[in-house]
């Protein structure tokens, strides 16, 4: 077994220096993304999360408020002729809304994800659910990504095992890039094993560069947005 | 000779050159790549910013390698993880090993790893009667058919679509129709399975954030995702040089990684994993192993070619490379192809095997110029040539470029390219005075009896095209 001390001492020796017990970061005062979504309002990230999520084929319906949520998802669900759903149970309102949006629906299978539930038989049904439905924590303007947090109820496979991926997400929370949400996450990553930065669908270009869509994960991913930052 | 490169170095180069499909199809990507990379430098607004700032972190980080190493193995284990230190390929697949053996694995689901590539992972499994399946389409693809990646980003960019269909025809023992959602369906179904059943998942790591002990995996396809959810078990192998010092390092070069590499903003899945499931998780795996592997990187601290351990294997230098173009990924034999790859592999396994590699570039500086971190790839093939000069190893290069030089007299982009090539290639064996008393090849026989002059700095057709026909005159008359 290669030891940890040698293989770090190696490196000092050729380094020309003992391993250092503190290291000075450099640090900045300014950062090349600074300019980057500058000057933009709410409304102006949040429409351009959208172009840019659509410019990547993924859906957003724009919903104006929590209220309107229950009825946006439900005749989403019944018009795409959806069958067997597997979802988060999310602790915010969001969540709250959806589970009983969920649970009101007649002739659909819902599956939720659940610390309690067998491991096997939750595989099973986010494999088998033509939709996954989970609530994105933040979504980035500059990129239309959607941030998920995953740990306990909020399971990782949901997300990915099914043919679409449906997000929740308030517009309140689109935040400018990647800089804004890596700002937090030296103190969010110890409580949650797996986050998950999502743009767009499963894609692949490894077929004579011809693009296809749905090669592991979802094929689609669709984003019900409530406009909630225009209140 | 090693299993990664079962030919001589000059047939690998005819094979490729043989290859119309090969060619062509290496023109579009390139062409498709560049492009991407530029549109997305513009939107960027301030691409040398961002350059000068990934540089100078990844400068950082491995100036105090040895320092974040030892704070980011901690934190793996604050977070219930298991972290081995590798220092040869031996002895990070005898860990891997004896963890398959422990887990009484059947099976390996594995995602894109160049590191499990260069320690010849499959192979070493396959004799345990491990099953180790690649699950990123392309790998799967190269996979069946036995070969091995041909590029960074799009490993099978050389085989087309016919023997795609046919590689999977034996799989599913049937015919299928060539046609890429069909095919793509094809193996969607069948690694499904796969995931489904394996006992252990196997990633790279595209980087390791040290203050936290997070692994941060991208990719378009998702297969990374399922490789380190469904199996019990996870096996990071990562090359030690992976690591940023926080999540803002970060943003430096995850920015940069999608958009040099394919022109994509960001990849559709970036996945920061820390630890193994928690308590209350279904999903994800039970335990973490983190292979750290040196397997030769520490041959470049200290020395003049320290920085190619700053790469972050966005693929950006094959893309603008010329004799990439036109000779192929496999041309190079060793695991990492292109510029980097010329100047990467006699670093990692010595010149033993690998003297011709740093010849083959034209130096036309595209790559330095390209390199989303500033690595200066062709000064350092020049390095590397005179290194090899000092040793006493390059009669047989000497020929080999020469043989260039012939195939270059056919080719009119090729001949340009060769007239630059000339200064920096001849420029070993010039003494002080500019003269060259012990020329190769053809040269040698003038040079034993006299000294021949080393070609000027600038050439006359270089001259030409700055000053034109006027030469030297500002007015431009
Ligand atoms: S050497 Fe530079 S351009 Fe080439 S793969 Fe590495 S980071 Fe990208």
């Amino acid at each position: 077994m290669a030891d940890r001390q040698a293989f770090l001492q190696k490196i000092a020796h050729k380094l020309g220096r003992p391993t250092p017990t503190q290291v000075n970061r450099p640090r900045w005062t300014r950062h090349p993304w600074d300019h980057l979504c500058q000057g933009l309002t709410q409304s102006e990230l949040v429409d351009q999360f959208e172009q840019e999520l659509s410019a990547l084929t993924g859906e957003v319906v724009r919903i104006s408020t929590l209220q309107e949520l229950p009825e946006a998802v439900s005749r989403w669900i019944q018009e795409e002729g959806c069958k067997r759903i597997v979802a988060w149970q999310h602790p915010s309102a969001a969540g709250q809304v959806l589970t009983e949006t969920l649970n009101q629906l007649r002739d659909i299978h819902t599956t939720y994800w659940s610390s309690s539930a067998g491991r096997e038989a939750l595989i099973a049904a986010a494999e088998q659910a033509d939709l996954g439905l989970v609530v994105a924590e933040h979504g980035l303007a500059e990129t239309g990504t959607v941030v998920l947090y995953n740990r306990g109820e909020q399971g990782r496979l949901v997300s990915l095992l099914p043919t679409t991926c449906g997000v929740i997400l308030h517009g309140s929370q689109i935040i400018p890039r990647l800089t804004q949400v890596l700002s937090q996450f030296k103190g969010i990553v110890p409580d949650y094993s797996c986050i998950n930065l999502i743009t767009g669908p499963s894609r692949s270009a490894d077929i004579e560069m011809d693009l296809s869509i749905g090669v592991h994960g979802p094929g689609r991913i669709v984003v019900f947005l409530i406009d909630d930052h225009l209140s | 000779m090693s299993l990664s490169n079962p030919l001589p170095f000059k047939q690998r180069v005819e094979q490729g050159l043989n290859d119309p499909f090969l060619r062509q199809s290496l023109k579009n990507a390139q062409a498709r790549f560049r492009e991407g990379k530029q549109r997305a430098a513009q939107i960027l607004g301030n691409l040398e910013e961002w350059r000068t700032r990934a540089e100078a972190i990844r400068h950082h980080t491995i100036e105090h390698l040895d320092y974040y190493l030892d704070q980011f193995a901690t934190n793996v284990e604050n977070n219930g993880g298991t972290v081995f230190f590798a220092e040869t390929e031996q002895e990070a697949v005898d860990y891997l090993i004896r963890l398959a053996k422990a887990k009484q694995a059947k099976t390996v689901i594995k995602s894109k790893s160049m590191v499990s590539e260069e320690t010849h992972v499959n192979k070493r499994l396959e004799e345990i009667g491990v099953e180790a399946i690649e699950s990123d389409l392309g790998e799967y693809i190269i996979q069946l058919a036995k070969e091995m990646p041909s590029h960074i980003i799009a490993p099978a960019i050389h085989k087309n679509r016919r023997q795609i269909a046919q590689l999977f025809a034996e799989v599913a023992g049937k015919e299928l129709p060539e046609d890429t959602s069909a095919l793509t369906r094809f193996a969607r179904h069948q690694l499904r399975d796969k995931f489904l059943n394996a006992d252990i998942g196997i990633s790279g790591c595209n980087f390791a954030v040290a203050e936290t002990g997070s692994i941060v995996l991208v990719s378009n396809e998702g297969n990374a995702r399922l490789t380190t959810t469904l199996p019990k078990t996870h096996v990071v192998m990562m090359g030690m040089e992976r690591i940023v010092p926080t999540w803002e390092d970060l943003d430096a070069v995850l920015s940069l990684l999608p958009r040099s590499a394919t022109g994509q903003k960001i990849t559709s899945y970036v996945t920061a994993l820390t630890g193994p499931r928690r308590e209350n998780d279904q999903d994800g795996p039970e335990e973490m192993h983190v292979i750290i592997v040196d397997n030769g990187r520490s041959n470049a601290l200290g020395t003049e070619y320290q920085s190619i351990l700053h790469c972050i294997r966005c693929g950006a230098c094959l893309n603008v490379c010329p004799v990439y173009r036109h000779i192929g990924g496999h041309a190079y034999g060793g695991v990492y192809t292109g510029p980097v790859g010329a100047v990467l592999t006699p670093i990692l396994e010595g010149f033993d095997e690998w003297e011709e590699l740093p010849y083959a570039s034209s130096l036309c500086g595209a790559c330095t110029e390209t390199c989303p971190v500033k690595i200066p790839l062709h000064d350092m093939l020049i390095d590397l040539r005179r290194d090899e000069v000092d040793e006493k190893r390059s009669p047989g290069v000497e020929r080999f470029i020469f043989r260039l030089f012939g195939t270059a007299m056919n080719n009119p982009a090729l001949y340009r390219l060769g007239l630059k090539m000339a200064k920096h290639l001849l420029k070993p064996f010039a003494d002080d005075e500019g003269f060259l008393n012990k020329g190769p090849g053809p040269l040698k026989a003038w040079t034993e009896e006299r000294d021949f002059p080393a070609p000027a700095k600038e050439s006359f057709r270089e001259w030409w095209q700055r000053a034109g026909r006027y030469g030297g005159d500002p007015d431009g008359r």
